[in-house]
C-alpha cells in the first residue's frame, strides 16, 4: 500500500480512459491493470459517450479528472471547478499546454491555475515537465504532488531525460513523484519506478497496443519490479569490469 | 422580457431562446444529458445557482459531460 494525497492504494499504475478500441476492452484493460486512480474528461456531449461512462462506472476505481485541452490557467481553473461538480471530486490532472506541436505544458499559467485551485480546496496533480525550477515553484504554490512527462503525450519514447527526472526525485524528498505521459513499453515504467518515482500514469501505451488487455498486465508487473528494485537498492556501476566468480584457486594459473 | 428571443451560443452553436428565463427553466431543452456541468461566459455556474442566473442575448455556454481522457 502507498499513499496518494490522502488516499491508500495498492498499485503504482495510474490509468487512462482514452482510445480503447471499445468500452468493453477499457473496461478489461483497467481491470487488468490493477490501477486504482482512472483518469477522465469534460467534453461537449458527443454520441457514443454514453457507453463510456456506463463502463467505466462499473469499476470500483477513484477518478481523476483532467483539463485536457486547456491553454490558460483561466479555462483549466473553469474546467476544473464543472469537473468537481461533475465527477464528485476535489483532485483535478492540472493540465495548463503552451505548445501545440508537442503538448508541452505551460509553466507560467500551470503555477498560476495551481495556486488558485489549491486555495479552492483542490488537490492539484500538475502535468508538467521535468524542469527543477517549475518543479520548486510548483510545491511553493502549494502541490504535494508533481507530474513530469517522460516524453511528450503518446510518443511512446519512454524517459528522455532520466537526469533530469532524478535530479527532481533527489530535490523533492517529500513530493509524490509521478512520471505522466511519454511511456511507450514496460520497461519504461520500470525505469521510472526504479529511479524512485512513486508511481507513473500513462494511457496510450496500453489502450493503443495490439492487445491492451495483455499490456495492462505488462504493465502492472513492470511497476511492481521496478518499484521492488528501487527498494532492494540498486549497485553502484562502475567503469571497468570484476569478476564475479573468485579469481583463487582458478586453475592452470601459474604466478609469474 | 417576455415573448422576445434571444440568440446564445451553447456548445459554439447558434440557439435562440425565450428571453428572461433562467437556467434551470432553459437546461431541458439545451440538452438530455442526465449528469453535466456548466459554464455561462467561461465562469462555472454550480447546480445550486441554476435558478438565480438568467441567460441574456450573446451569453456563451458551456454544457459539458464525462468523457474518456488521459
Amino acid at each position: 500500500m502507498w499513499q496518494l494525497a490522502d488516499h491508500e492504494l495498492d498499485s503504482r499504475l495510474l490509468i487512462g480512459s482514452s482510445l480503447y478500441p471499445s468500452p468493453r476492452i477499457m473496461q478489461e484493460a483497467i481491470r487488468a491493470s490493477g490501477a486504482g486512480v482512472v483518469t477522465v474528461a469534460l467534453r461537449r456531449q458527443q454520441r457514443g459517450g454514453e457507453d463510456f461512462w456506463a463502463a467505466l462506472r462499473e469499476l470500483d476505481v477513484r477518478l481523476l479528472p483532467n483539463t485536457a485541452g486547456c491553454h490558460s490557467a483561466r479555462e483549466a481553473i473553469t474546467t476544473a471547478q464543472m469537473a468537481r461538480e461533475l465527477f464528485g471530486t476535489h483532485w483535478i490532472k492540472l493540465e495548463v499546454i503552451g505548445d501545440d506541436y508537442n503538448l508541452q505544458p505551460d509553466p507560467f499559467g500551470l503555477v498560476e491555475a495551481a495556486r488558485e485551485l489549491i486555495a479552492q480546496g483542490f488537490e492539484v496533480f500538475p502535468y508538467c515537465t521535468e524542469d527543477l525550477v517549475v518543479g520548486e515553484k510548483l510545491v511553493a504554490a502549494g502541490c504535494r504532488i508533481l507530474m513530469p512527462w517522460g516524453a511528450p503525450i503518446g510518443t511512446a519514447r519512454g524517459l528522455l531525460n532520466p537526469y533530469g527526472l532524478r535530479t527532481l526525485r533527489e530535490r523533492l524528498p517529500g513530493i509524490t513523484l509521478i512520471v505522466d505521459a511519454g511511456l511507450g513499453v514496460p520497461s519504461h515504467a520500470a525505469q521510472a519506478l526504479e529511479l524512485g518515482y512513486d508511481a507513473v500514469l500513462l494511457n496510450t501505451a496500453i489502450a493503443q497496443a495490439a492487445d491492451p488487455v495483455a499490456m495492462a498486465a505488462a504493465f502492472r508487473h513492470a511497476v511492481q519490479a521496478g518499484r521492488l528494485g528501487f527498494e532492494a537498492g540498486r549497485m553502484p556501476e562502475r567503469d571497468l569490469a570484476q569478476p564475479s566468480t573468485p579469481v583463487v584457486g582458478t586453475p592452470f594459473w601459474q604466478q609469474t | 422580457m417576455s415573448g422576445s428571443v434571444i440568440q446564445v451560443i451553447c456548445n459554439g452553436e447558434v440557439r435562440e431562446l425565450p428571453g428572461g428565463r433562467t437556467l434551470a427553466e432553459l437546461l431541458p431543452t439545451l440538452t438530455n444529458a442526465c449528469e453535466f456541468a456548466v459554464a455561462v461566459n467561461e465562469e462555472f455556474v454550480p447546480k445550486s445557482a441554476y435558478g438565480a442566473v438568467r441567460l441574456a442575448a450573446g451569453d456563451r455556454i458551456e454544457l459539458v459531460v464525462p468523457m474518456e481522457g488521459g
